[in-house]
Order: structure tokens, then sequence, then C-alpha cells
């Protein structure tokens, strides 16, 4: 059988999950990664990568679901494993506290978190602004450490790795069967989805090794997130804002937010700050398309538009992307070349 | 009882005292207040007269010349320590001069405290020790209150949740009350770790014990806390130097200074390595093997802490091979992400075992005198646990040992 030639655009964590699902899964299918980024610089290594989804308005719920049970469970088998310290993966438990109680208490996800609960009053007691709370364990996915060893799983069945820049996806067509748009924001301009959009988040690396859970504000601005190396603390969110410079403004900010829920941090070392845009969307894109190039069909994967929870549906968008390249060279063999 | 007698000159003094007020009015009250100023020892029969004319009869019988009170504590681990701050705390301003002193042969980083993980948790059942269980939770509750103070990082104090993984189904521990969001192990969390079919989650305190005792003693020290490294062979021995009340922290070596067959060490090993991305302690418990002789994963601030061994009658402190190699096994089996962790330290302690902590008054005679000894030893592989809640009941037990000599400030006049 002739070999299909797949080729994934965009090398961050949906990308190279992508990749590596279709290689491992799909023998007869050769896999190129093409990029212009590559881990440390994807918008994946600066984030956190704590797994915790949010609900998309127009995707059905049984497939929200799905894809964060199939993350969550492909990465717990990691973080259960002796790959766990290379892969950067690992159990994080914490606190979840709101301000005001939510209208949803019990979100879809909370079924496949581990321990989820609410916190008690003296675990409360803590936080003397907020009213409510949610207790549960979940993991951390470190994309610094995770995209280089998706990278050697890649290569360990024959993926190949191109270093450059996409602009033009029928061009791409030409020399491979298939293709994986994983191009993340830069779908805004690949593929002229004007629905993609960038969501600023500064964020700190404070040292702080004492501190062992996480606490995240429902609101979604400020968070403390203890890593392998140092702990994240953030953050801001701000639609449109395409900065990448870091704005002092937002650090004293988010250092004041963070210390006052957790005073601690005040004898914390500040060891650096980053800016990364997340590729926002009201939802991901997970759908395939056809190119039509020179009279042949190409499929064409969308795989992107994941926002804040591109680490959290990583792999369960990737093998969605997957089936739907499955479905289509099943459907639709790849006409020879001459 | 007999007493030494200095009344006379202590009477003498008090007139001494009284003329360089230009007070010459010698009533028995103003007797009486000077008396007790210079801390002299009143016959109990006096406290049962009532008329002012039967002082005629009194009779001092004993008098301090010096009037310091001078305390010194055997010990300066985490208990020996802490049972310094909370007498200070309780009395420094109540008595004075109050003069507190550690003696010990090693100070931190060479206690038994700062090997051990620094991990607060009493073990799973108390048999009955409701005392203990009263004194862990109190300490729980003054470390949770310290979290939020500026202080926290540098007294080593922080929270950490984990699991406690069990053999088969177990009764409720006994601090199921004290820590944070104590709770059963889903199906899912147990089957994180084959051979273990029943366990709870909770949050607890991290109290390191290479950062608390260092703190601890630059507290004592701001104070004027004495320090001397030296061993002490008797307690006869500080008694005669000129000590008041002598506080026995010694842990596993009291059985130098007072015979305990009671107390024993039970030995235990541990392995420091690198594994920064582990964030929660997992204990094993197996009714089989006895307390610490499961497996354990205790991450601290900067190294995690692997065990254990709990072996009962063992003095050896040096680490062996053999213990190493099982300790190594079995955690690896339980947490398999630590077989590329980085080995860093091994480390022996011996755990100051006994069936329960011995915090009591002894009042020791020495020929014609005696003096009185408090003891606050035993307290197994759980001192950081309860350290603070024996301090408070030794300072409580100091506080007892003042009123019945008259020393306190504020206790009720029986006259």
């Amino acid at each position: 059988m002739k070999r299909v030639k797949v080729v994934v655009v965009g090398a961050g964590v949906v990308g190279l999950s992508t990749a590596v699902c279709v290689a491992e899964t799909l023998p007869h299918c050769s896999v190129t990664v093409i990029a212009e980024k590559f881990s440390p610089d994807t918008t994946g290594d600066g984030a956190a990568g704590i797994l915790l989804p949010r609900e998309f308005p127009d995707i059905p719920l049984e497939r929200q679901r799905r894809w964060f049970k199939e993350s969550f469970d492909h990465l717990l088998a990691i973080a259960d494993s002796p790959q766990a310290s290379d892969a950067g993966v690992y159990l994080s438990s914490g606190y979840h506290i709101f301000k005001e109680i939510p209208c949803d208490k019990k979100p879809f996800w909370s079924e496949f978190v581990f321990g989820f609960r609410y916190m008690t009053d003296r675990e409360m007691k803590r936080f003397p602004n907020h009213k409510f709370g949610q207790a549960f364990t979940t993991l951390k996915c470190e994309c610094l450490s995770y995209l280089p060893w998706l990278e050697k799983r890649l290569r360990a069945v024959g993926g190949q790795i191109i270093r450059e820049k996409v602009t033009d996806l029928h061009k791409l067509a030409l020399n491979y069967d298939a293709i994986m748009n994983c191009s993340g924001l830069g779908s805004r301009f690949l593929v002229n989805d004007e629905e993609v959009y960038p969501v600023r988040g500064q964020m700190l690396k404070v040292s702080a090794p004492w501190l062992k859970n996480f606490i995240r504000d429902g609101d979604g601005n400020t968070y403390i997130y203890p890593g392998i190396r140092y702990v994240s603390i953030g953050g801001t969110r701000q639609a449109n804002d395409w900065r990448l410079e870091v704005d002092e403004e937002d650090s004293e900010g988010i250092l004041e937010r963070c210390c006052r829920l957790e005073p601690s941090l005040r004898a914390a070392q500040v060891m650096g700050e980053w800016v990364g845009l997340r590729p926002s969307r009201a939802n991901p894109r997970v759908e395939r398309q056809y190119l039509h190039v020179q009279g042949r069909q190409v499929p064409l994967v969308h795989n992107y538009g994941h926002g804040s929870c591109g680490v959290t549906l990583s792999w369960g968008t990737a093998l969605d992307a997957l089936e739907l390249l499955r479905q289509s060279l099943f459907e639709k063999p790849p006409q020879a070349r001459l | 009882m007999s007493w030494m007698i200095f009344w006379c000159f202590s009477l003498s003094l008090s007139l001494s005292f009284t003329a360089a007020c230009g007070c010459l009015q010698l009533t028995p009250p103003v007797v009486l207040s000077l008396l007790r100023r210079n801390q002299c020892f009143l016959n109990e029969s006096l406290y049962i007269r009532e008329s002012e004319e039967e002082l005629a009869g009194l009779q001092i019988t004993s008098c301090q010349l010096n009037s310091d009170m001078r305390v010194c504590i055997i010990g300066a681990g985490v208990i020996g320590l802490s049972t310094a701050q909370s007498i200070y705390q309780h009395f420094h301003s109540r008595i004075t001069p109050l003069t507190i002193e550690v003696y010990a042969d090693v100070f931190t980083p060479l206690t038994t405290s700062d090997g051990a993980a620094g991990f607060w948790q009493p073990y799973l059942y108390d048999k009955g020790n409701v005392q203990e269980t009263k004194w862990n939770k109190e300490t729980f509750d003054y470390l949770l209150s310290c979290l939020s103070s500026p202080d926290s990082v540098k007294m080593g104090i922080f929270l950490q949740s984990g699991y406690n993984l069990c053999t088969e189904t177990a009764p409720d521990p006994s601090f199921k009350d004290a820590v944070l969001g104590f709770r059963q192990l889903t199906k899912r969390e147990l089957d994180m770790f084959p051979g273990y079919s029943f366990g709870w989650f909770n949050t607890t305190l991290m109290i390191e014990g290479k950062t608390y005792l260092p703190w601890l003693m630059d507290w004592l020290k701001q104070r004027n806390v004495k320090f001397h490294q030296r061993k002490i062979g008797s307690f006869k021995e500080l008694a005669d130097s000129g000590a008041d009340v002598i506080i026995n922290c010694s842990g596993v070596r009291s059985g130098d200074l007072q015979p305990d067959p009671e107390l024993q060490p039970a030995r235990g090993q541990i392995i420091k390595v690198d594994a920064p991305w582990l964030k929660h302690w997992i204990l094993t418990h197996d009714s089989s093997s006895g307390v610490y002789n499961s497996p354990y994963i205790i991450p601290g601030s900067r190294l995690v802490t692997v065990g254990g061994v709990f072996q009962v009658g063992n003095w050896s402190l040096q680490n062996s091979t053999v213990d190493h190699k099982n300790i190594w096994e079995a955690a690896c089996k339980l947490e398999p992400s630590l077989q590329h962790a980085r080995i860093v330290d091994d480390w022996t302690g011996l755990r100051p075992t006994r069936s329960k902590v011995r915090l009591v008054r002894e009042t020791i005679r020495s020929g014609p005198t005696s003096f009185e000894v408090i003891h606050n030893y035993g307290h197994g592989g759980f001192g950081l646990t309860i350290h603070r809640g024996c301090a408070e009941e030794a300072a409580r037990l100091f506080g007892q040992i003042l009123e019945q000599k008259g020393l306190l400030a504020h206790s009720k006049s029986r006259l």
C-alpha cells in the first residue's frame, strides 16, 4: 500500500500531539511536522499546563467530555509511569475559589478529575474574600518537558521535523496527501479565520518550592500553579491584545493579587516574566474540509482555537483529528501522483 | 519537708531595704510583703492563720538570696527548643528575672528533628492516649495559625496534600478532624496504587526541622536564652550548678539520665532524593509490617524524603545498604517516576519511642535538698507533630511549680 504523506502544521502541544497520534496509530502514514516555532518558543511552553477545561457554547457536551477524559487518561498513564519526570507530567491538587457562588458549582469535568468536592469551611478561612471553592486533584503537563518528549516519540516512529513557516496551504498540499492544521493563533492568517483572536496572558515565574497546591480564582485572572522548577503565577486575560512584551503594571497587579491569596509568596523571588497569546475562539475548530489542488482532493483537518485549554484538550482533540483523517483516507483514498 | 532557714538574714535585708525607703514602720503586713518580694517561702501553716497578731510565730522556712529563677532544658531538638519557647512566652513577664538555658550535645542540623521529613501526622490510632490526640491537634492548629504570618517560610511551615494507603479497610484515623479536607480515596485514585485497596486523602502541614529549629533558636537567642554545647551526665549535675527547674527533653537518650525501660529507639532510615515533580506525600500502612515499616514518600521544600523502616531496639546510627535497597525498591514500586530521581543522601535517626509520651513532673531528692524535673520525652515518630501541645503542657507544669513556690505575681494570695 502506498505510503500516505501527512503533514502537520504547527509544533505546539496540539500539533505534536496530533502528529504523534497519527504516526503511532496509522503505520502506513508518514508524518512530517512543519512549524516556525518549536519548544521552548511555543505558546504552551509558557503556560502552566494545568488540566482544567472550560465549557464551550457550541460543541456538544458529550464531545467536550470525551476530549477532556481522553486527554486526562492519556496524561495520567504517563504520570503513573517511569516517564513522568521526562515528560513533565504529574498530579497536582489544589483549590478553585470563587468570590461569588457560581451558577455551575459542579462542572462537566468534575467527574474526570480526582476527588472533586466543595471546600470545607476551615479551608475557606484562608480566603476571606471568597465565598465558595472546589477542591480536586488534576494533572499538570509542562510543555517545556512534554513537547521535547513528544518529539522524541514522533521520531521513534519515523516522524520528520521541518523548521519553516507555512503561509500557503495550497502550496503545501502539492507535496502531501493530507494536512493537519494545528497552527493555533496562526490560523487567523493561514486559513483566514477571523474568529480566532489572541487573549493575551502575562505570568511570572517565581521561586517558592514550599508551595505544593495550586490556587485558581474562578474569575480566571489570578492563579498560582506550583511547577517542577518554579511556581507560575498570573495572570491577565486581554482580548485582542497582540503585545508580546512584558507589561510592568500587569506584573505588579499579578504580584499583588497572588500575594493576597498566598501571603508566603512575599518571600518568593521572581525568576522571570512571560507573555503568551492564547489562540482563542468561541469554540475550538476540530473539523475537516478538502483543498482542491491540481485535481486532487486533499483532506485538511483543522485542530486549532483551543484558547486556554490547549494542554487540557490536546490529546482528546488530537484523537478526534486523527479520526477525521482516518475517515477521509478511507472515504477518499489519495490519487496516485504521476 | 526541711528547708534551709535564712530568715534572719532575709529579715535584716528587708529592714535595710525599708530603711533605704525611709519607711520604718514594721507592721506585719509590711514584713510579709517584704518577705514576699524577696521570694521567701512561708511555712504552710502560716497560710491558715488569719490573725495578724500570730505573725509573732512567723516561721520563714526558706529563702533565696538570689531571686533568679533558673530553668535548664536538656536537649535542643524540637521538644527542647519549643518547650523553652512556651516557658518564655508564658512566664517571662511574670517572673523576673527568668533565666532559661538550653544544654545539649547536638544542635541543629544534627538532631533527630532535623533528619525527619517534617510531616505533621500522628500514628493512625492513639490507642486511648486521648491526651496525645489533644496535643497533636493543638500543634496543628498552632502551626496553621502561623501559616498566614510573614514568618511562615522562615519557620519552614507549608501545606501539602497526599495519600494514606491501606492494604485493607480501616477505621477513621485519630487525626481526621485535625487535618484539612479529610476524605476517603475514590476507586479511581486507588487504581493508581496497586496493592492498596483503601485509604484517605487530606491536606496537612509540613514543618521542616532543618528550618524550624534554626528559627526557634534565633527566636530564643533574641530573648536572651543561652545555649550550652555540653553533654549533661545527670540531673544532679545541673541542680548542683544552680538549676531551679530542669526540663528533660533528651529524647532517645533520656535513659542515660534516668533509666526508663519503656523508652526504646525505633531506628529509621531515609533516602533524600531530588524529584521536584512530586507534589503529594504518600504514606502506606500495612498492618502486618507495622507503622513506618512500610514505604513512604514525602516531598519537602527542596528534596523528597523516602522511607521507611521502624526497627525497635536498634541503636545503630549507620546507614544500612540493605535498608537502602529495600526502601528504594518499595518506593519505586509505589511511585514509578522515582526511578529517574537523583539520590542525594541517606540518613539514619532514632525515634524516641515509648508506650506513651512521658510528660510529668518529678521531684528528685538529692541529700537534704530536692529539685524539680519536668520530663518531656518519648515522642516516637511524632515529635514535630505533637511538639507545641507538649511544650504548652510542660509550661503549665512549670507554672504549677512556680505557684507552689509562691513565685507567681498573679497567684492568688492565700493570706
